[in-house]
């Protein structure tokens, strides 16, 4: 149970009771120049509709003027509500940060939000999460559904594919976080909640830090690791989040730069043994996508020399059954779970083509980061 | 941040679909592809079936579970409790 006991007197009889006191929830909000949405962060941290002990900013590395911008909101919702801190020559990026913050937290609180500066919450997120805490008393971290922020009116009708693309593939996500309701394979940092006993827990694994500064995926690792000290890691449907996503293919923060690391961060903690016994399912789902990869690639070439051969493909078959049934099921699954429809991504979705093209990309990035795992084991972010 | 990759099954499925038409417009043997088709067609089947049973249990949680009938010292007790000092009672 998440209620602490508060001790009072009844006037009537005198006696001593217990009375539930509210479970107190501490956010800790790790930025790194966020000058541009840090504020609409902090609005919708403070709009909660469960209220929060307070807030703890940790500027990390902060060159534009993310401080002051938080110095700001320090006078519109109180220093007490808002409190700041500054790391100093942190090399751990966001890891480093979180942990600094973890450190300062003065209070107790019983769960602790962890999130992403570039993150839109919804107002019930901490309310929800508090309410699956209660039910499940040995979960002890919670994740978010993830939704891509909107796109901008400016945007290019390239980057309205991408973003396309990926809010697809966070609905589709969504649906496969309903079916793995038992547990999460991971707890993406973007908007995580935990219970403070199961970080303190994590801590003990290495000298009082709780995110391990030697992973390029800190989340995965944490989530293992809460795995192996004996809690339970789920998600929620009802704890909604919009995050920025990447609407460019290359480049620093490009797409192929996100999933890279995302993927061969995730391929490095597959290979320590330490945590084996928590990741057969991702081995598992490595070999189905290499199998993938190569029928893919079989596929799209057969019928590619068929065409160049001025052969026909005759698209009348009772095979076809199978990629109809399958179209329908991941149309079916993306209105359900995706938000932000419109009919263009209804036809993705329902012509399967440009979300396979997208599947067959993160594939192909999948075995060269394991190629990079392998070959390049001290990569940094 | 890392978000999970698309489920392996949901992946698997639709290219089974798509393979075995290579069955039809190449002539490749169908002995070779129908395994392949016929585990995308099971996952499919089982793929679905984890959302329903997923749907169906989250589903279960959230509801208020009807009131149960106490028994008449249960009813006392919690009377007991609520008029006391008015305090809630989880």
């Amino acid at each position: 149970m998440a209620r602490t006991s508060v001790k009072a007197t009844s006037k009537r009889t005198g006696k001593s009771r217990t009375r539930a006191a509210k479970p107190r929830v501490v956010a800790l909000l790790p930025a790194h120049n966020e000058q541009d949405i840090i504020e609409t962060t902090i609005d919708t941290l403070m709009d909660q509709s469960y209220p929060l002990e307070y807030v703890l900013v940790i500027a990390d590395n902060c060159t534009d003027d993310t401080v002051k911008i938080v110095q700001r909101c320090q006078k519109k919702y109180g220093a007490n509500r808002l409190k700041l801190t500054r790391t100093v020559g942190n090399k751990h990026k966001k890891a480093g940060a979180l942990n600094h913050g973890f450190k300062r937290l003065r209070s107790k609180p019983e769960f602790i939000f962890g999130m992403d500066a570039d993150t839109i919450l919804d107002r019930n997120i901490i309310k929800a999460g508090i309410k699956q805490f209660d039910r499940e008393p040995q979960t002890g971290g919670i994740c978010s559904a993830y939704r891509a922020l909107p796109l901008k009116e400016d945007a290019k009708h390239w980057e309205r594919f991408l973003w396309r693309l990926q809010n697809i593939e966070f609905g589709l996500a969504n649906a496969w976080r309903v079916e793995n309701y038992k547990s999460a394979r991971v707890l993406p940092g973007v908007s995580v909640m935990f219970r403070t006993q199961a970080l303190k827990d994590i801590s003990k694994l290495h000298r009082g830090t709780v995110w391990a500064t030697d992973s390029l995926v800190e989340d995965y690792r944490l989530t293992l690791e809460m795995k192996e000290v004996g809690w339970g890691v789920k998600s929620s449907l009802q704890m909604i989040s919009w995050s920025d996503v990447p609407l460019k293919i290359r480049g620093k923060g490009g797409l192929f730069d996100q999933r890279q690391r995302w993927y061969s961060g995730t391929v490095d903690e597959i290979r320590r043994k330490d945590l084996r016994k928590h990741t057969h399912y991702e081995t598992f789902t490595i070999s189905l996508l290499a199998l993938n990869l190569i029928m893919r690639a079989l596929l799209y070439g057969t019928y590619g020399l068929i065409l160049l051969t001025g052969g026909i493909i005759q698209w009348v078959s009772f095979f076809l059954l199978l990629p109809v049934a399958a179209a329908i099921i991941q149309f079916s699954r993306w209105v359900k779970y995706a938000d932000q429809r419109d009919k263009w991504q209804g036809l993705m979705t329902i012509f399967l083509l440009p979300n396979e093209l997208y599947a067959m990309f993160r594939e192909m990035v999948y075995v060269y980061s394991i190629w990079l795992s392998y070959r390049r084991p001290d990569r940094a972010w | 941040m890392q978000i999970p990759q698309m489920s392996p099954t949901a992946a698997v499925l639709r290219v089974s679909g798509l393979d075995a038409t290579l069955h039809e417009v190449a002539g490749v043997n169908w002995h070779v592809l129908l395994p392949y088709t016929a585990l995308g067609g099971g996952l499919m089947v089982y793929s679905q079936v984890r959302l329903l049973r997923g749907q169906h249990v989250l589903k279960r949680q959230l509801v208020a579970q009807p009131a149960k009938k106490r028994s008449r010292r249960g009813r006392f007790l919690l009377f007991r409790l609520r008029s006391d000092v008015g305090v809630v009672v989880n």
